[in-house]
């Protein structure tokens, strides 16, 4: 039997469902034999198991090489990870949420970190008392308060219902995940403009030991990394398809890559047509070219400037570059 | 197992306890008494007023919701100690023993390191300060650094000088603690500085606008800021009466504005002296001009440097460097820096009358300390050779019962023994049949065990 992995994804929270959508628009559909179990596979790389654990346990189970690679939040990687645990890709692109210090919207003197470094003092020098800090993130609080110049602060470990810590009444201030602020602003608190301490996503981590160690596994995460990275590219590219009539495939690739924003990845591919127009299509050739969505516009305008019509725009799946970035990254990092 | 990386530095713990036995030893003959402290404290003495520093390093732990922590230093526990016991008069102690400090994010910094150090609590005046700073330095010719710098500087003189410019304590701290930014010297720090008081002090919240403000009622001014639905709402542990204080003090800071300029300029100028005993004390007291209280706070360390001098402190040695202290919160007086040839700090403490107040006292009680960073000690001195050698006594299946005997009563006799089976090349004394000794090509019996440790003490 060959040797097998493990994939440890999570199975629930808010970037479990998008965990799978995203897998699934890279080419690697999980499956799931039985919903009552913890395990499934991906038909795409069977020397792949994929385990279903808590955003938090995925990364415990990377650390402790029971699973070889995982998906989960930056903000655990960050809070919780160790040596054992390196990042392959930090940005899987959906999953978005910020870790940010909050005060009580009736705070109105507190705007910056400056001032909360005043009020930590008040509440020392006026209330003898520490200022009490909710929050799941211990590690990551403690460090970016002390790197903010707030030494004298006692952190209430709560699990859940953070938010209302300061209306409950035992604690100060919060420090909580957050996509749009909605649920600290229903709570009455007010994220701190520059007490952001971490801006997360999704990512993808692995066990650092077993990748240094294990060539096979390496070949596997290799593939992995190709469907992902060639689907992240993907999204960032149009196809675009034009009519254009020219005297040559030559002349009509130079119009097109003369702006930097149609040139292409390469540059653009040029074909004849071959219509039953009254000419019979002569002198009309159709280009395609990949280019870059940001630009879209720009480029559609210029290739209408140079005499192009018909202008289709189709999405691209993948973009397979010359080799994984991520990968080439990895090995790098892995010091291999 | 993984052990925790580096948490101590010394391959050679006999090098340190010899080191550390000599300082101990050393500082025995001022009459400093030898205090064992607990390793486990109350968080809370240490973060009392600690150093910024020191309170981000606390390895604390919690028990039945109590916050402990391993010791990160000797000095404030130590004034705990005197305060809550039935000391009278001044208090001469000094410690030895592991200290601790959680460097998580770097594995290269040790967490555990060993400090010798002492305290003198109780005493006021220059004669105190002087007496810790001859010890230490005296301690470190005795540990066989011979090439050293004495360093001097005033945390109070500093305080006073800066005082003069009327700024609230708060934003003095925040100068202060920027002291070390303010030293890099280039402008980008300076900029820096500048922002983050701004940002400190004249920002005015966007939700109070000035007329809200100007109402000195602070009852009535937050009713305007904070509408009823809002008011009832949140608070954290902050009554209105507190915000409104705040926001009041943060319209009164921002009219300090020029003063924080001139402030900063004197700093500058400040933090800029460093030099020999006495262009430093020409330039220090330009400084202090006409003030009062800074000029009896400048004679007083004028008195400490003749008792130095006094002391058999080379002039040469020392530098005067004012704005030398290590955190603010801590000192209040004379500070100061022993450094080795390379610059290495080997010993440091200063003044610090406030902190036993500060931790439970009614008043603030002279304290003046130090302590010496053994690892820059022995790094800077080499290894200390144990001057006691170890004998060596054979013994086999046929002698074992008499070399016991003899190692027993030779270590009453004051000689460093152990026993041993295995003959090699070093030298070894061993028991014949007889239950006689032969050491170095002479026998002895009991009854001439005197003249045996005799020469094997003195070999």
């Amino acid at each position: 039997m060959d040797e097998k992995f493990t994939l440890a994804l999570p199975s629930k929270g808010a970037i479990a469902e998008p965990t799978y959508s995203f897998l699934k628009e890279a080419g690697l559909k999980i499956s799931k034999p039985n919903p009552r179990q913890y395990t499934g596979n991906i038909r795409a790389i069977p020397r792949l198991d994929v385990l279903f654990q808590r955003v938090k346990d995925v990364l415990y189970k990377v650390a402790d090489g029971t699973a070889h690679v995982g998906v989960t939040g930056l903000d655990v990687v960050e809070e919780y990870g160790d040596d054992e645990v390196v990042v392959i890709h930090p940005a899987l692109g959906y999953g978005h949420c910020d870790l940010m210090v909050a005060v009580p919207e009736t705070w109105i003197d507190v705007e910056t970190m400056t001032d909360l470094v005043d009020v930590a003092l008040d509440f020392r020098e006026e209330k003898r008392r520490n200022l009490r800090v909710a929050t799941t993130y211990t590690r990551l609080t403690r460090r970016f308060l002390h790197a903010n110049g707030i030494h004298h602060f006692k952190i209430v470990e709560a699990e859940g219902a953070i938010e209302a810590a300061p209306t409950i009444g035992y604690a100060d201030i919060v420090v909580d995940l957050s996509q749009t602020g909605t649920t600290l602003r229903e709570n009455h608190l007010r994220p701190i403009p520059d007490g952001i301490i971490t801006r997360s996503q999704a990512c993808l981590i692995g066990n650092r030991r077993a990748l240094q160690s294990d060539q096979t596994l390496l070949d596997t995460v290799r593939v992995l990394l190709e469907h992902i990275d060639a689907a992240l590219q993907g999204r960032d590219y149009s196809q675009l398809t034009i009519n254009i009539q020219g005297e040559s495939a030559a002349g009509i690739a130079e119009r097109i890559a003369a702006n930097p924003t149609t040139a292409g990845l390469l540059g653009p591919t040029i074909a004849p047509i071959y219509g039953a127009g009254d000419d019979g299509g002569r002198g009309w050739f159709t280009a395609t070219v990949t280019i870059n969505k940001r630009h879209l516009l720009t480029a559609v305008e210029h290739l209408r400037e140079i005499g192009g019509s018909q202008i289709v725009v189709q999405p691209v799946n993948y973009v397979f570059l010359q080799e994984s970035p991520t990968y080439k990254a990895l090995i790098e990092a892995l010091a291999i | 197992m993984q052990r925790p990386s580096n948490t101590l530095p010394y391959d050679d713990a006999q090098s340190l306890q010899n080191f550390a036995n000599l300082l101990t030893g050393h500082m025995a003959y001022y009459g400093y008494e030898l205090i064992e402290m607990p390793i486990i404290e109350d968080a809370d003495l240490f973060l009392t007023k600690a150093g910024d520093n020191v309170a981000e390093r606390l390895f604390t732990f919690e028990r039945n919701g109590h916050v402990l922590t391993l010791r990160p230093e000797f000095t404030a526990a130590a004034a705990h100690r005197y305060i809550t016991g039935d000391q009278t008069g001044a208090a001469r102690w000094q410690f030895k023993g592991a200290i601790f400090a959680d460097y998580p994010d770097d594995k290269d910094r040790h967490s555990q390191r060993y400090s010798v150090g002492a305290e003198l609590i109780g005493m006021a005046g220059a004669m105190a300060e002087a007496e810790i700073i001859a010890m230490a330095v005296r301690g470190i010719e005795q540990a066989g650094i011979t090439d050293w710098q004495l360093v001097i500087g005033h945390v109070g003189l500093t305080r006073q000088l800066l005082a003069r410019y009327g700024l609230d304590p708060r934003t003095q701290r925040h100068i202060l603690s920027a002291r070390n930014d303010l030293k890099r010297g280039d402008d980008d720090a300076k900029a820096a500085l500048m922002a983050r008081l701004d940002q400190y002090l004249w920002q005015t919240p966007q939700q109070a606008d000035d007329d809200a403000i100007t109402q000195t009622g602070t009852q009535s001014m937050l009713d305007v800021l904070l509408n009823t639905s809002r008011a009832s709402a949140t608070m954290g542990g902050r009554t209105r009466h507190d915000i409104a204080r705040r926001l009041l003090r943060k319209r009164q800071q921002a009219a300090q504005k020029h003063q924080i300029d001139d402030a900063l300029h004197f700093l500058q100028r400040w933090m800029a002296i460093n030099a020999p005993v006495d262009a430093g004390i020409a330039t220090i007291k330009q400084e202090i001009g006409d003030d009062q209280h800074g000029s009896v706070i400048f004679a007083e360390w004028l008195t400490m440097l003749d008792l130095l001098s006094a002391a058999g402190i080379d002039r040469q040695r020392i530098v005067i460097q004012p704005d030398l202290a290590r955190t603010w919160d801590y000192y209040t007086g004379v500070v100061f820096d022993l450094r080795g040839a390379d610059g290495v700090t080997l010993a440091g403490g200063g003044r610090y009358d406030e902190l036993p107040r500060l931790i439970g006292a009614e008043n603030d009680v002279p304290a003046v300390g130090f302590a010496y960073r053994m690892e820059a000690i022995i790094a800077g001195a080499g290894n200390l050779a144990d001057d006691q050698p170890v004998h060596r006594l054979l013994y086999d299946d046929a002698t074992g019962a008499d070399a016991m005997r003899w190692a027993m009563a030779l270590r009453g006799h004051g000689v460093h023994l152990i026993l041993t089976p295995e003959r090699d090349d070093s030298p070894f004394m061993r028991v014949d049949e007889s239950g006689a000794i032969h050491h170095d090509g002479q026998t002895f019996t009991l009854t001439q065990i005197d003249t045996l440790a005799e020469i094997l003490d003195g070999s």
